[in-house]
């Protein structure tokens, strides 16, 4: 029971942890506990045909107070241990009903006899009834359970009375009291019982008050066998010594706890039985191994220290050295073979103690570079917590692998012989869970998941550690150590138990195939609680970031830097971060409610690296600027300039103030066409970086009166700003139409050439390249919010050529690169885009809108000669933002795309409603399979674990029920007449004594003192189905 | 087992043999004996209560004493007394009916509530206290009760506390034609017990009552008979349910029951067939219950069929 509730925990924790994190490690996790749970729970059924146990008493009666020994022989007919087996005897009296229980624990090695002798002593003349009441043998984890064949019928043994004479120290008495009662002129032949002075330890209900009065002595009734029956008292509860007689009158719970405490576990004089010795006596050796013996210690002690290592450095890339592994190897190594060096306790002790001086010394020499090491090490962990949650914890020193090295090894120190502890002597599996768990655990959750290996090589040690240690020590019925008996003991034990490690971390390893094949199933009830785990992650974010500094007292400042729901920077792929649902990121206050859709600008990305997009080349901006001679800072200049341009018009620009709640405070979020003061600095050409000096409070104009400004400004001005722009836009021309190499991207250029040559577009139609690359993604990509890039790929192309589903960060990316395809400068921005609607009126006239992590959004942007930078949306379902000429162009193209083709416009609309993933197609079905399968196999393992009782009851209520369907009235019993006439009369050739035989059967199944025997049970079966054939036959 | 089973039934069969066309009530009152219990008759006189003491006690060897009970009675004509002899100048008890394996005490309800009690402490501990010397009772020891239901002058009806104590009453009712024919045809009427042979000893009888204890009573049965006596506290029409010793009664003739029909196990059908033997004489009416005309049989049949039965094709879980 504790085993499936410890296995059901387990599981529930590996899951969390899957469900949490979603690695793809924790997930094969999950499915290898599945297996091998299904796999303990069919190799324990197997077990157990191997055991067979049989009882043997002493053949003679016995005399009270003389030791006589029950054997149960115990034998394993198999080629596998049995590490665990629970024998439980049974001894009922078979006058009173008193049953004691006596529970007793064994070991088999391979094709191993064994006996367990239990001496008793019987204090009085009795009748036992002995059986074995159940044999459970457990699978090596300990987590499953199941009974062995077992001798059905009780075996009796008989306790004499007592001679005659030997009863000398109180034997005159009784003649007296006889005497005395027979002289009165009554038989005491023809009574019940005897007559004996008191004796310490009998019965206060045994006394004959009557006659103890009269005699002046206490006297006692000496039961002559079973006829004993009641006291004096008359009092009806006293009747018999049985207690569930007794309690035939009161309730229930009453009744049951009463008889729990009635029921003796184990034997004293009261009851008759004295418990004396118990002892398990090895009948055959188990052959030994030495060398194999000390092969699988060492095999699971290396399992569990590489593998944990590496796991460790896989999943925090620590980039350790190789020679740690190898010193950690050797130490694995060393430590059992220190082990077992023939030294006295003294010895042993000086040694243990040299050591440890030894590498205290050490580790003082070296503590410099060890404390390096260690700082550097939780650097690792803290940069992996820092990508996993976008957290801002701050990294110290720049990681020194030889440092590093050196503090892995010197750790490794101690944990190796602590390991290497555990599985020389197997002692205990909770240790071990107690140190491996939470490392494993907080490794699924806060490290990269990139430690297949290390996985791999701990799985198998551990459970083979575990195994190991599960293995029963009952020391108690092994006899004194020293002893023949002992030893023999002891040696089965160990054979055991490396048996059971290594056939555990070789069964471990076998089942990692079938695992790898059972992930996907799995994967798809985690992608459905997907919603589910993300809230649960962002709420809990949310409670870290909102209580950690008042609970710290600002000392531990946990920011979340969220950008495009949980995308980094630049990054194209989803996994890195989190989303934050629910997290308030920004807040934006306006002068009044914005007539379009407020875009914020963070990141901004110019070159693409094949994985993610970088910010400007900063250096080469600053040299460039440096020579549009400008005041002050150029940088600025260029920044400001779509807003002093449009200011020179002499309109009045709008104010918009931006708090930053939980944004990334890397940047300053600014709307388009902003003014910046000098406190800001462009990060390059490009993002604006985060400051803290003043509010984020901006002048801007909406891009739609920028747009009508700058369009109708005086072409014949050519002042500083022309000539700043004219110098910037080359610059622009120069770096932002790069178009990475690649096979891939050539056949995408030059689709769009041939696109552009077809529609004869001129070289100054901007607006007509620009509905070409929105048809283009719109014909060939859908939208999808979770899509998945698998890991080693560019994600880019993936997108364009081979997913083609994406969210708004690859559609930003796509339209960037296709633009650059057609000749359109671009860059790449990440940021809040705010749409109309969020803007909710305040008192004081001002709009407010508070953006949350989900309105973090990617665009496209594109440089237009007189405008400056101007948002592109091609992301779908933010195409209500476009302008109303964008919309027109659009449909200008699909109009002439349905033209050409006889599909108008399938992709657009897939895009527009963008449900039905690809995903759900097979949930539909694999889902409903497998619970039909686990059904099946739940009912199939239910019916083969049937008792006979349960399969003599199943098969008669099926017959019950039939008969029912036949006619048969509900009230008639089957213990009436009518019941067996209607059997007899409904199914034709049916004797009476068939119906009668099987109606026995079946009530002594039920009711009768024997259990229900298989032999009877099939018995049973076959009449039950024989007579409901009959009755189909007659219905049909 | 059963050889000793087929000893009991080879003494019904011969107690039929006198006691013409009643094999039920020859039944019932086997298993009153083997489960050591005390028997009420409860009939009108002439209908065969004595020739059935009889015909047991010559079936199974027993000695028998017959009391008419009368209201001058006494106690020491049941359990004996002490006579002063001159010749010795001691006391010599000299035993009273009582001093049997079957005593039949005829009309039960005539005599003094004293002796009526004096009988019935007897019959609960099966020994006799006279001048304070304690005699134990020849083992087996049965008592026979017959009770006048009509004709009530005179007479002390049991109360339900003495009631309680004999483990079933029975019913005998008159025999049916063709049985009161036979009788008639067999003169002189000693004839009919002169065909009674002793079949077994009181020392198998012993042996057989000791059986009756070793049979087996699951927990589904022993909830049975616990249901159904709750059943008759519960039930509004009765004053009185049954006691916790009427429960004992049922689970003693049940296993009787069982005995009988060659099992080592307590069955169902055991338990509803004593069951209104067991608890009928045990039972009171209220006041509203009796003039509404409801009897005590009918309550029991209701008890009967409304506690679920232990079923095979129903089984108890949680067994």
């Amino acid at each position: 029971m504790a085993g499936k509730v410890g296995c059901a925990l387990l599981l529930a924790v590996l899951f969390a942890a899957a469900a949490v994190s979603r690695t793809s490690f924790a997930v094969f996790l999950v499915s290898l506990a599945v297996l091998l749970v299904g796999f303990l729970a069919w190799y324990v059924r197997t077990l157990r045909r191997d055991v067979t146990v049989t009882l043997q008493l002493p053949a003679r009666p016995v005399h009270p107070d003389e030791d006589f020994a029950v054997l149960v022989k115990l034998h394993n007919n198999g080629r596998r241990p049995v590490p665990e087996l629970r024998v439980v005897l049974q001894a009922v009296d078979a006058e009173s009903g008193t049953a004691i229980e006596l529970p007793c624990g064994a070991m088999l090695a391979p094709h191993q006899c064994a006996d367990l002798r239990v001496t008793l002593r019987a204090a009085k003349s009795s009748l036992w009834r002995f059986r074995v009441r159940e044999a459970t043998v457990r699978d090596p984890l300990g987590l499953f359970a199941a009974h062995c064949a077992v001798p059905p019928q009780s075996r009796e043994l008989c306790v004499l009375p007592p001679a005659e004479g030997e009863d000398d120290g109180a034997g005159t008495k009784p003649q007296n009291c006889a005497e005395k009662v027979t002289a009165a002129g009554c038989d005491l032949t023809d009574g019940v019982y005897d007559l004996r002075p008191y004796r310490a330890g009998d019965s206060p209900k045994l006394i004959h008050w009557k006659l103890t009065a009269r005699v002046g002595e206490l006297t006692v009734r000496e039961p002559l066998g079973a006829t004993y029956r009641a006291d004096p008292a008359g009092s009806v509860l006293a009747e018999g010594a049985d207690a569930p007689q007794q309690l035939l009158h009161f309730g229930q719970a009453a009744v049951k706890r009463l008889r729990r405490l009635t029921r003796r576990k184990d034997t004293d004089p009261a009851t008759g039985l004295v418990f004396v010795d118990r002892v398990l006596l090895p009948r055959t050796k188990a052959a030994a191994h030495p060398m194999a013996e000390t092969a699988a210690d060492l095999l699971i002690s290396e399992l569990l220290a590489l593998g944990l290592l590496t796991a460790l450095n896989g999943a925090f890339a620590l980039a350790l050295p190789i020679w740690v592994w190898l010193g950690v190897a050797a130490l694995c190594a060393a430590w059992p073979a220190l082990h077992r060096v023939p030294l006295s306790k003294a010895g042993r002790y000086g040694v243990a103690l040299a050591l440890a001086v030894g590498y205290l010394v050490l580790l003082f020499a070296v503590q410099q570079p060890f404390l390096a090491g260690a700082a550097q090490c939780a650097d690792a962990v803290r940069l992996c917590l820092d990508t996993r949650f976008n957290a801002n914890f701050v990294l110290s020193a720049s990681p020194v692998s030889a440092q590093m090295g050196l503090f892995a090894l010197l750790t490794a120190v101690p944990f190796t012989m602590f390991l290497a502890a555990l599985t020389a002597r197997h002692t205990d599996a909770l240790l071990l869970g107690a140190v491996l768990l939470p490392i494993v655990v907080f490794t699924l959750l806060a490290g990269t998941g990139r430690a297949v290996l290390g996985w791999l090589l701990l799985l198998p040690g551990w459970l083979g550690s575990c195994a190991a240690a599960r293995s029963l020590v009952r020391k108690r019925l092994w006899r004194g150590k020293g002893s023949a008996v002992y030893a023999a003991n002891l040696q089965t034990h160990r054979i055991n138990q490396r048996l059971a490690g290594v056939g555990m971390a070789a069964i471990c390893a076998v089942l990692f195939l079938p695992a790898l094949a059972l992930r996907p199933v799995l994967m798809l009830p985690l992608n459905a609680l997907q919603p589910v785990t993300d809230k649960i992650c962002a709420a809990g974010l949310s409670a870290a970031i909102e209580w950690l500094p008042k609970i710290s007292g600002g000392a531990l400042n946990f920011h979340v830097s969220a950008a495009a729901g949980g995308v980094e920077d630049g990054s194209l792929t989803r996994g890195d971060g989190l989303a934050l649902t629910g997290l308030e990121d920004i807040m934006v206050t306006t002068d009044a409610k914005p007539e379009e859709t407020v875009y914020l600008r963070g990141f901004i990305g110019v070159d693409y690296d094949g994985t993610s997009w970088q910010a400007g080349n900063a250096a080469a901006f600053d040299s460039a600027a440096a020579n549009w001679k400008t005041d002050g800072d150029g940088r600025l200049a260029i920044a400001n300039l779509p807003f002093l341009r449009a200011a020179y018009s002499g309109a009045q620009p709008r104010q918009m103030t931006v708090q930053r709640l939980h944004a990334n405070d890397a940047y300053t979020f600014a709307p388009y066409n902003a003014y910046f003061n000098d406190y800001y600095t462009p990060d390059g050409d490009g993002a604006i970086a985060g400051q803290t000096v003043q509010d984020d409070m901006f002048y801007y104009f909406p891009r739609k009166q920028a747009k009508e400004l700058l369009a109708a400004r005086d072409d014949d001005d050519a002042g500083v700003l022309d000539r700043l722009e004219s110098a910037y836009a080359a610059y622009v021309r120069a770096r932002c139409l790069d178009v990475p190499d690649g096979a891939g991207y050539d056949a995408i250029d030059k689709e769009l050439a041939a696109l552009v040559k077809e529609r004869k577009l001129r070289d100054d139609d901007i607006d007509g390249r620009r509905a070409l690359v929105r048809s283009w993604l719109n014909e060939h990509c859908r939208y999808s919010a979770d899509a998945e890039t698998p890991d080693d790929t560019d994600p880019l192309l993936y997108f364009l050529s081979e997913s083609h589903t994406g969210s708004s960060t690859q559609f930003a990316s796509a339209a960037v690169l296709l633009c650059r395809m057609v000749g359109l400068p671009a860059r790449y921005v990440v940021g809040y885009a705010a749409p109309q609607s969020l803007f909710t009126a305040a008192g004081d006239g001002s709009c407010r809108a508070v953006l949350q992590d989900d309105n973090a959004h990617a665009w496209a942007e594109i440089y237009l000669s007189g405008q400056g930078w101007t948002p592109l949306e091609v992301t779908p379902g933010m195409t209500a933002e476009l302008t109303e000429g964008e919309l027109a162009a659009d449909a200008a193209q699909a109009g002439q795309n349905a033209a050409d083709s006889d599909t108008p416009l399938p992709a657009r609309q897939e895009a527009d409603s963008p449900t039905e993933t690809p995903q759900s197609v097979p949930l539909l079905w694999v889902l409903p399979t497998v619970l039909l399968l686990l059904v099946l196999a739940l009912a199939l393992l239910r019916r083969a674990r049937r008792t006979p009782l349960q399969t003599v009851q199943a098969e008669f209520c099926a017959l019950h029920r039939k008969m029912r369907r036949c006619g048969l009235a509900a009230e008639v019993s089957s213990d009436e007449a009518a019941f067996a006439e209607f059997l007899q009369t409904h199914c034709p050739q049916t004797d009476r004594e068939t119906v009668q035989h099987l109606l026995d059967a079946v009530q002594a199944a039920q009711f009768a003192p024997d259990p229900c025997t298989a032999e009877t049970a099939q018995e049973v079966r076959a009449l039950c189905r024989k007579l409901r054939k009959k009755l189909c036959r007659r219905t049909v | 087992m059963q050889n000793i089973n087929e000893k009991a039934l080879a003494v019904t069969a011969e107690v039929s043999k006198a006691v013409l066309g009643k094999p039920e009530v020859v039944l019932k009152i086997m298993m009153a004996i083997l489960a050591r219990g005390h028997v009420l008759i409860e009939d009108i006189p002439g209908v065969g209560k004595t020739t059935l003491a009889q015909a047991f006690a010559r079936a199974m060897d027993l000695t028998q004493n017959r009391v008419q009970f009368t209201p001058d009675v006494l106690p020491s004509d049941i359990v004996g007394f002490s006579l002063y002899q001159k010749e010795t100048g001691k006391f010599v008890y000299h035993p009273g009916a009582v001093m049997c394996n079957l005593f039949l005490a005829d009309e039960i309800n005539r005599t003094s509530a004293r002796t009526q009690s004096a009988l019935l402490e007897v019959m609960e501990e099966s020994a006799v206290t006279v001048d304070g010397v304690t005699r134990v009772l020849p083992q087996p020891f049965t008592v026979f009760a017959t009770e006048n239901p009509v004709g009530s002058v005179g007479t002390q009806m049991l109360p339900e506390s003495q009631l309680d104590r004999f483990m079933v009453c029975v019913v005998m009712g008159y025999p049916d034609a063709e049985a009161e024919m036979e009788i008639l045809s067999r003169q002189p009427r000693r004839a009919l017990l002169d065909r009674v042979q002793p079949v077994m000893d009181k020392n198998d009888l012993l042996a057989m009552q000791q059986q009756v204890d070793a049979v087996y009573m699951s927990d589904e049965i022993r909830r049975y008979i616990v249901e159904l006596s709750r059943a008759t506290r519960q039930d509004s029409r009765l004053m009185l349910g049954l006691s916790p010793r009427a429960s004992l009664a049922v689970a003693g003739m049940a296993r009787a029951a069982a005995f009988l029909s060659g099992r080592n196990y307590v069955a169902p059908q055991d338990i509803t067939a004593i069951f209104a033997d067991a608890a009928r004489h045990r039972l009171c009416l209220t006041e509203q219950a009796r003039t509404g005309g409801d009897t005590v049989q009918n309550i029991l049949d209701d008890v009967l069929h409304t506690v679920p039965r232990p079923r095979p094709e129903k089984p108890f879980h949680g067994r």
